[in-house]
């Protein structure tokens, strides 16, 4: 593709380039709030549910045009519609991103072992993928086609699907984050000060589960992966306060999404792998000079 | 329920628990002003049930529980709290302004200079800038005191203050709790350091088999001319 001039790529998959861009902006604010819950891995099991949840829906075409239809269109119609197709396979995305984010929620207010459950739950929502793959061989192609993230077929649709989404997910993010870095932070504290927590959660966990719903069946699992968790890891390090370090995942996301996007273009690669891969330009330097131990900071009036 | 005069709050036959399932069973008590009040007990007696029961974290399966307009500040366990978050001293303080009603929350030049005087008040002028972690068990420990006095509590509720922390960083706490009890305001510590009890409480409660009962105050381990042989003093 190197033989290709920018403006004919720019004409060609400007919707690609839009959705990665918005996924670069986005993704790493809502990993920011998985990543200070300690629920990173949750950015690894969501989409695999988002998959499950989309390999089912192809399994039950033939229920639910049964049982609720498509509009009057047949099934065939129906997936060849952009507008149904994509309204069709979100609604089985988020309702298993959905099912998956609370179940992981609930069981986590029980005690044990975080890691255990999010491994526990990917496995379970792996085996699912290919369990409902046998009753439906297209929709399991279809997934496998996603979790490779090439997303050059984005189109004008797909876009105003992810933009509102994820506007939607930005914008209340931002309204809400001090709440909830409090509620994460000290959740005790925060229904004493009289704070719904338990609403504020069910935000958090909503705006989670449709980001990730979205972005699977957009973006595909494998960028989502890396934009919630790489870019927030990345500023971590470098963010002094909770401002500098909801300003500089996104921006670390947004660089990390420009230079993939021409490290794509000009090696002819896929997008959104490209994108994950360049996210590890801004690790190596974590990597090679590892973070010190913090400083004590002890210059106050009474303690040495 | 009404409160007396100079009653901050009152709890009568009280039971508090998990599910249905009760920890603590007909507590009664009533703390003043200028009470300072040690709740000592072993491990898993309920102490910090009936703490949490008294700041509406915990339920109350029956009993009465009145607290009237009484404001109350909560300090918790530092060790509960999570060293991942990027927050600086002055971040944490910041918290109890979320407590305002929506579209008053934004922090102004007011609230910072508040801030500043608390972070004075508690002795770390200087640190209001410096990461939360990064600060020391007791200076953490004095600004979680200073986010609670946001609030202008007339009750202060703190949660094993002084565990984990060495003598100097002791002392400092010791000496801001007796400075607030000056100011009027009235506390409760829960504390497993007989030293904390035994020197500053005014009264002891004393948790233990699923109730809360009053005990006498501990002997202290001050010196003073009238006990030179302190309990708990080594001869």
């Amino acid at each position: 593709m190197t033989d290709v001039s920018w403006s004919l790529r720019w004409e060609l998959f400007h919707f690609p380039i839009f959705a990665a861009l918005i996924a670069g902006l986005v993704c790493p604010l809502i990993g920011t709030m998985l990543f200070l819950r300690r629920t990173s891995f949750y950015g690894i099991a969501l989409p695999q549910f988002a998959a499950a949840g989309i390999v089912c829906g192809f399994a039950a075409i033939p229920w639910w045009f049964e049982h609720i239809g498509f509009g009057g269109l047949t099934p065939e119609e129906a997936l060849a519609d952009a507008h149904a197709a994509i309204n069709y396979h979100f609604l089985w995305a988020a309702a298993f991103t959905l099912s998956g984010l609370y179940s992981l929620a609930w069981l986590g207010r029980r005690g044990g072992s975080e890691i255990g459950r999010v491994a526990a739950a990917f496995a379970l929502a792996n085996a699912c993928t290919y369990l409902f793959g046998r009753l439906s061989p297209v929709g399991l192609s279809f997934v496998t086609e996603l979790f490779q993230s090439e997303i050059l077929s984005v189109g004008r649709h797909e876009i105003e699907v992810l933009a509102g989404a994820y506007g939607l997910a930005f914008v209340l993010t931002c309204a809400f984050h001090r709440d909830f870095v409090l509620m994460s932070f000290d959740r005790d504290y925060a229904i004493v000060l009289g704070k719904r927590v338990f609403g504020l959660e069910l935000l958090l966990n909503s705006l989670i589960g449709i980001t990730v719903a979205v972005g699977t069946i957009i973006v595909g699992p494998t960028l989502l992966f890396g934009l919630l968790i790489v870019p927030t890891l990345v500023a971590r390090r470098w963010a002094k306060s909770m401002s500098a370090l909801l300003v500089l995942a996104p921006v670390v996301g947004l660089v990390s999404t420009l230079l993939g996007i021409l490290i794509s273009f000009e090696l002819d690669l896929p997008l959104g792998a490209s994108i994950v891969a360049a996210t590890l330009v801004f690790m190596l330097p974590g990597v090679c000079f590892p973070a010190r131990a913090p400083k004590y900071a002890g210059t106050s009036e009474v303690d040495p | 329920m009404k409160l007396e005069s100079g009653e901050l709050l009152r709890l009568e036959d009280a039971s508090f628990g998990y599910g249905r399932k009760p920890i603590l069973t007909g507590v009664s008590l009533s703390i003043h002003r200028g009470d300072v009040v040690g709740l000592i007990g072993p491990n898993g007696a309920g102490k910090t049930t009936l703490l949490r029961g008294l700041l509406g974290l915990c339920p109350m399966l029956s009993g009465r529980f009145s607290k009237g307009t009484t404001t109350l500040g909560y300090v918790p366990q530092r060790e509960t709290l999570d060293g991942l978050f990027p927050l600086t001293a002055s971040d944490v303080i910041g918290m109890s302004f979320r407590a305002r009603p929506f579209g008053r929350r934004r922090i102004r030049k007011p609230d910072r200079e508040q801030c500043e005087r608390l972070l004075g008040k508690v002795g770390l002028s200087r640190e209001g800038g410096n990461a939360f972690a990064t600060l020391s068990g007791g200076q953490r420990q004095r600004v979680l005191i200073a986010r609670a006095l946001v609030l202008e509590p007339r009750l202060l509720l703190l949660d094993e203050p002084t565990s984990g922390v060495d003598r100097e960083a002791n002392l400092s706490i010791v000496r801001l709790l007796r400075e607030l009890s000056t100011d009027g305001i009235a506390i409760l510590i829960v504390s497993h350091s007989d030293e904390l009890i035994r020197d500053e409480a005014t009264r002891v409660l004393r948790a233990a088999n699923g109730r809360v009962e009053e005990a006498e105050p501990l002997p202290s381990t001050r010196v003073s001319p009238e006990h030179p042989n302190p309990a708990g003093a080594s001869s």
